[in-house]
């Protein structure tokens, strides 16, 4: 199958689309092995308004304040604004290493998947069969 | 003149392997039986198709495809009852099976604006306006214990609802009934009830609001996916059934990806109305367009794959 064959990129976009699903899944593992004291020391005021903490507790919600806390784990510089740079050291490093590829992956499957999937569909637009 | 090629008949060899194999119809697929009258018509001389042996050269061609007629589908499809609930159903559940038939056929009308609508209230309501609100307890509270003047006092608590104002926009009348902001978001004086209890009710009025819009979102996604189970299991075609497969599951995901991309974003920046509608249009809009693309690209580039029975949808979906 040659990689410019729109059959490969079918076959690119189905795996991306499966990365998703696993990702998905992946984010919801994490959610509920993320560190106790991590929620229990942070996820407070000041550093989140009592709104936010009432919005991001339980389903599904609960599941993006472990992304967000996931981005500031892997990536500490992020959390400067509100305060969370130290958040990491209450971290085991493997959840940390984790983190910092799950959010990676976030980025790059969404807007890569978004991508080939535009790409094939304004080629069979433009090059009808 | 049609094209062809010769094909040796193996060991274990049948005419329906040797299509599944050189064409990847089953014997299930809707195609099957045109592929097998094009080849009967290719081997004049098979007699039987249960019959082959090993060693018989066949002819193989491309089998000339039907013409897909593609009808303009109405805005919105009258229900019509599908294939699996037109068999012993009682008098007295046809209603209901004509509800189910509806939203079957009728799903994505329902699930785009209940999306949008949903999303862009709970983006509106998110925790940076609603905190807004609770600000003006806080500033209060800074000016009775004497840490601010009043001059200061009246000229926070108007900048933070002016800035709420100017986020809900025209939203403003839905969420305060006829009143304004300004009206509604007020100490509270006299009456026996605390300073801060007309800020309360409506900070938990809204809250409740985002957690209504949350569950709705959850509801709309079960009601695409019942939807679409119900149009595999009604859709006679292998093809189609992968269509919709491929179309669910890239919207289903890709839209939650982004569902996850935006609450990052939306955690620290209090946003407007607008921006609200645009974000709830936008994911709707993406995850929408993915399934789209999706449900393209397999019909021109995947098709010779059955996803429906690898993943084993098919036997859900019955």
């Amino acid at each position: 199958m040659s990689v410019m064959s729109g059959e490969f990129w079918f076959v690119v976009l189905m795996l991306l689309i499966a990365a998703e699903a696993v990702l998905i899944v992946t984010v919801l593992v994490m959610h509920f092995l993320m560190p106790r004291i991590v929620l229990e020391q942070y996820f407070k005021p000041p550093y989140f308004r009592a709104g936010e903490c009432e919005m991001f507790t339980g389903f599904p919600f609960a599941i993006m304040r472990t992304v967000m806390f996931m981005r500031v784990l892997g990536f500490p510089k992020s959390g400067q604004k509100r305060g969370l740079a130290e958040v990491y050291k209450l971290a085991p490093r493997w959840y940390r290493n984790i983190s910092k590829v799950i959010v990676f992956l976030i980025v790059f499957l969404l807007a890569s998947t978004l991508l080939v999937a535009l790409g094939l569909y304004l080629y069979t637009v433009i090059f009808p069969e | 003149m049609d094209t062809y090629f010769e094909y040796h008949v193996k060991n274990g060899d049948s005419l329906s392997a040797i299509i599944f194999k050189m064409f990847g119809y089953a014997s299930s697929d809707s195609r099957y039986a045109g592929a097998l009258a094009h080849i009967m018509s290719l081997n004049p001389q098979i007699k039987d198709p249960n019959r082959i042996v090993a060693g018989d050269m066949l002819r193989l061609g491309v089998i000339p495809q039907a013409k897909r007629v593609v009808k303009p589908s109405p805005i919105i499809s009258p229900p019509k009852s599908p294939a699996f609930i037109t068999k012993n159903v009682a008098r007295e559940d046809l209603d209901n099976y004509w509800a189910l038939s509806w939203l079957e056929q009728n799903a994505n009308f329902l699930t785009i604006p209940g999306g949008i609508a949903a999303g862009a209230t709970g983006n509106l309501m998110s925790p940076g306006n609603i905190s807004l609100l609770k600000e003006v307890g806080d500033i209060y509270a800074e000016y009775k214990n004497g840490k601010i003047t009043k001059g200061q006092y009246d000229y926070r608590r108007a900048s933070v609802l002016n800035r709420f104002k100017r986020n809900v926009g025209p939203m403003e009348k839905v969420l305060f009934g006829n009143n304004t902001t300004h009206q509604s978001i007020r100490i509270a004086r006299g009456g026996g009830l605390p300073a801060t209890a007309h800020i309360a009710r409506h900070s938990g009025r809204l809250n409740n609001l985002a957690k209504v819009s949350k569950a709705g979102g959850v509801v709309l996604i079960g009601v695409g996916l019942t939807a679409s189970c119900m149009q595999i299991a009604s859709t006679a075609s292998s093809e189609e059934k992968n269509e919709i497969f491929v179309e669910t599951i890239a919207s289903t995901t890709t839209g939650l990806v982004a569902g996850l991309a935006i609450g990052v974003f939306l955690v620290s920046n209090p946003i407007g109305w607008g921006t609200a509608l645009v974000l709830a249009t936008g994911s709707a809009a993406v995850s929408y367009g993915m399934g789209k693309a999706a449900r393209v690209s397999y019909d021109r580039f995947g098709n010779k794959v059955d996803l429906v029975s690898g993943t084993g949808v098919g036997k859900i979906c019955q």
